[in-house]
């Protein structure tokens, strides 16, 4: 049986918060900061901030195989490591294993997760970006999915708070589809990418290269129990410096401070209770990992910030006489309009003239071209909708060319030992729309091994991405080509649905009760004490990064519940 | 292959090897004593024995240690035993039967083990040359080589430029300035 951290067990608790990654961690510290007594939950183990980096200082040599998994390993995580991050002894522990965690698809999807707490915080890409109203509007502009009842005006004070609690490293830059933000100075672009940003700049009616928005502490402001990023580049380990923001070096560690915050991890959250009487949730059921024990939580609020996925898959367990198929659920829109980022587009090219430069320290970002598509007048495409970005980085690592050369022996390792050929490189991150029937279900056949039913995926990209991605091809290879690079090599790669690793859409936002699962606040229309502020309530995607929208979004959640509790509304 | 290409061939390779005697002969006495101590794990000895020239021959002695003084050898047994999956493991396994056996034929010994560097060297950069289905296998060999060359300690952190903690980070400067022309090892 696990136990409880920060205070001991209670019998009743003002709110609970399920999930301890980038959503649950922002809950958990706003609830907490409001004076409300919160038992936060988590399905996997306890990550203590530094203590549990295991692999932080440790460098290639240190692992056997150089940090490459062995078959036994890899036969464990077949499905985590189909993204190539993961496939590495570095971080792999943060990730699933995919024979006890098992899923199956309809249609391929790449479902990367961690169990413990702190969540994908840990692992995530920091890149930080603010939705713009364009894309708030733009469902109820083309028709896809529904109209989103926020607007930019409504989320920007929280942008605010959020990116001056966490720090983002960015440039302001006046863009509309890109808003200004509270930034840090921005990490620099090296000589090559700064050569890339200028030929862009000036050789494409002034598109935009910028140094990707990233969470890393720059500059001389103070953040507590955090210093500087030491451009160390191994953040996905967990950062002993607390150079980037996670759940457990910025928002546990503040929760914790108020005295007011409980955490059990081990706690799989297998239902909410819903109560006919009150039309209220009143706490909700787990299963102790470990023991596999039954435990009910009792609350006034539930926060729910599982993860998209499992959020939904809470909420489709918790089955009553008022939702037969699960709470929330009057729409029948829990569990479908999966989204995510497509990935797997882009181009990469070589330069001459830099061979004497060079630049020290490993910058965990690098650069970022914000949407330049489907902007209004030329910009717009006949063939696709919305739009994409990309992020990208130029490097010297290109020793290709010296090994095809020199062929072998001392004028190969000579090669070898010094800065390689520079290469630019850049990849679209682009729209998919919401569409109703790209989903997930529960399979009630295949149970894991706490008897829950497991889930299965049936989503793909369709016609307006696979078009989108062709331009996403076309542009990156021109932008490339325009700045003087040269050896182009364009790619579409193949791309799974959950790749990108942002999952979003199955409990969507909107007006409307018959069409949509929460309203403007995050709370379940018909049950309001209940509010869903990770990626679930996306109503749909932008082309942007999504984290920082669901920490704006769930700060201004969490704020809202305090208020309601305190006014007597919930 | 004609004979009269691969004597070329072999020509062209000896006469580098040739500038270069003095490591020839410190390289060899310092091979000899590996043979005899080390026991692969995945090759059989004679593979262990072949898989020594060829990584030296990519990566050979100069005023930095040769791959297989940083047991790049010992590295990539364990990585074939461990990591490959079955298919690499068997072309792995069949590059070096076919270097060895083209190596004992051009050197005219009849024991794997008493092929040295020399003999070896000239085999693989034909076939590194080489385009055909069968050879293709040299050139990951050679990629994995390189690989497990730099992310060996010695390597990491004496020959390359190594600094675990940049602590900052200097976006264009001159490479003379920055590492004295090495790269940055991590």
């Amino acid at each position: 049986m696990s136990k409880f951290y920060f205070n001991e067990e209670q019998d009743f608790y003002d709110a609970i918060v399920v999930g301890t990654g980038i959503s649950g961690g922002w809950a958990a510290k706003e609830l907490c900061e409001n004076g409300l007594k919160t038992l936060v939950l988590e399905r996997g183990k306890m990550v203590e901030h530094i203590k549990d980096y295991t692999t932080a200082h440790l460098d290639s040599w240190d692992f056997p195989n150089g940090g490459k998994l062995t078959r036994e390993q890899k036969a464990q995580q077949l499905k985590q490591t189909r993204t190539g991050r993961v496939n590495n002894a570095d971080v792999n522990n943060w990730f699933v294993n995919d024979i006890k965690h098992p899923y199956t698809e309809t249609k391929p999807f790449d479902w990367v997760r961690g169990y413990h707490v702190g969540g994908r915080s840990i692992m995530w890409g920091r890149h930080s970006y603010r939705w713009s109203e364009i894309d708030f509007e733009a469902n109820a502009k083309d028709g896809h999915g529904v109209d989103w009842p926020v607007r930019y005006k409504d989320i920007a004070p929280w942008y605010d708070k959020v990116e001056t609690y966490i720090g983002v490293s960015g440039e302001n830059l006046g863009l509309e589809q890109l808003p200004d933000g509270q930034f840090l100075p921005m990490m620099e672009h090296n000589c090559v990418e700064q050569h890339f940003r200028d030929g862009v700049g000036k050789n494409m009616d002034g598109r935009v290269v910028t140094a990707g928005r990233i969470a890393h502490i720059t500059g001389d402001k103070k953040f507590e129990g955090r210093t500087k990023c030491q451009f160390r580049n191994r953040c996905t380990r967990g950062c002993p410096f607390g150079g980037y923001f996670s759940s457990n070096s910025s928002t546990l560690p503040a929760a914790e401070r108020t005295g007011n915050m409980t955490l059990r991890p081990d706690s799989i959250v297998s239902e909410v209770i819903y109560d006919a009487d009150t039309k209220k949730a009143t706490g909700v059921k787990v299963i102790d990992r470990l023991s596999k024990e039954e435990y009910i939580f009792k609350a006034k609020v539930i926060f729910l910030c599982a993860s998209s996925m499992a959020t939904a898959s809470i909420l489709l367990q918790s089955k009553s006489d008022r939702f037969p198929n699960g709470l929330g659920n009057d729409s029948d829109q829990v569990g479908r309009n999966v989204m995510d980022h497509h990935l797997g587009t882009g181009a990469s090219g070589t330069i001459d003239g830099f061979e004497d430069k060079y630049y020290k320290g490993r910058r965990p970002g690098g650069i970022y071209i914000p949407r330049f598509k489907n902007l209004g007048g030329t910009s717009n495409s006949k063939n696709f909708i919305r739009g994409y970005g990309y992020q990208g980085s130029a490097s010297r690592k290109n020793w290709k060319d010296a090994v095809a050369e020199l062929t072998m022996g001392a004028p190969l390792k000579d090669a070898i030992l010094k800065p390689g050929g520079w290469v630019m490189g850049i990849g679209g991150f682009g729209e998919i729309l919401p569409y109703q029937d790209n989903r997930m279900f529960l399979d009630y056949d295949k149970l894991d091994e706490w008897g829950l039913p497991t889930i299965n995926f049936d989503a793909e990209i369709r016609d307006n991405e696979h078009k989108m991605r062709e331009d996403m091809v076309n542009q990156a290879a021109d932008m490339l080509k325009k700045a003087g690079f040269k050896d182009i090599k364009a790619r579409n790669g193949k791309y799974n649905m959950g790749h990108g690793i942002h999952e979003m859409g199955t409990a969507r936002m909107g007006k409307d009760p018959k069409t949509s699962v929460v309203n403007a606040h995050n709370q379940i229309h018909a049950v309001p004490n209940v509010y869903i502020t990770d990626g679930a309530f996306m109503a749909s995607a932008s082309c942007v990064n999504p984290s920082l929208t669901y920490m704006a979004f769930t700060a201004r959640a969490a704020n809202h519940a305090a208020q309601e509790l305190k006014k007597g509304n919930l | 292959m004609d004979r009269r290409k691969a004597l070329m061939q072999m020509g062209m390779s000896l006469g580098y090897v040739v500038a270069v005697p003095t490591f020839v002969s410190v390289l060899q006495s310092c091979k000899d004593k590996k043979k005899e101590v080390w026991t692969p794990i995945f090759f059989t000895k004679e593979q262990g024995v072949t898989l020594i020239g060829v990584v030296d021959s990519i990566l050979p002695k100069t005023d930095t240690p040769s791959a297989s003084e940083v047991n790049v050898h010992v590295f990539l047994d364990n990585f074939a035993a461990n990591v490959m999956e079955k298919k690499q493991q068997k072309d792995f396994k069949a590059i070096l039967d076919l270097i060895s056996e083209k190596a004992l034929k051009s050197s005219e010994k009849d024991n794997i083990v008493a092929l040295t560097e020399k003999d070896i060297a000239p085999i693989v950069l034909m076939f590194l040359k080489d385009k055909e289905k069968d050879k293709a296998f040299a050139k990951k060999v050679r990629e994995l080589t390189i690989w497990g060359y730099k992310c060996n300690e010695y390597v990491g952190e004496k020959v390359l430029a190594y600094l675990p903690v940049p602590g900052e980070f200097i976006a264009c400067d001159s490479v003379e300035k920055l590492t004295k022309g090495k790269a940055w090892s991590i």
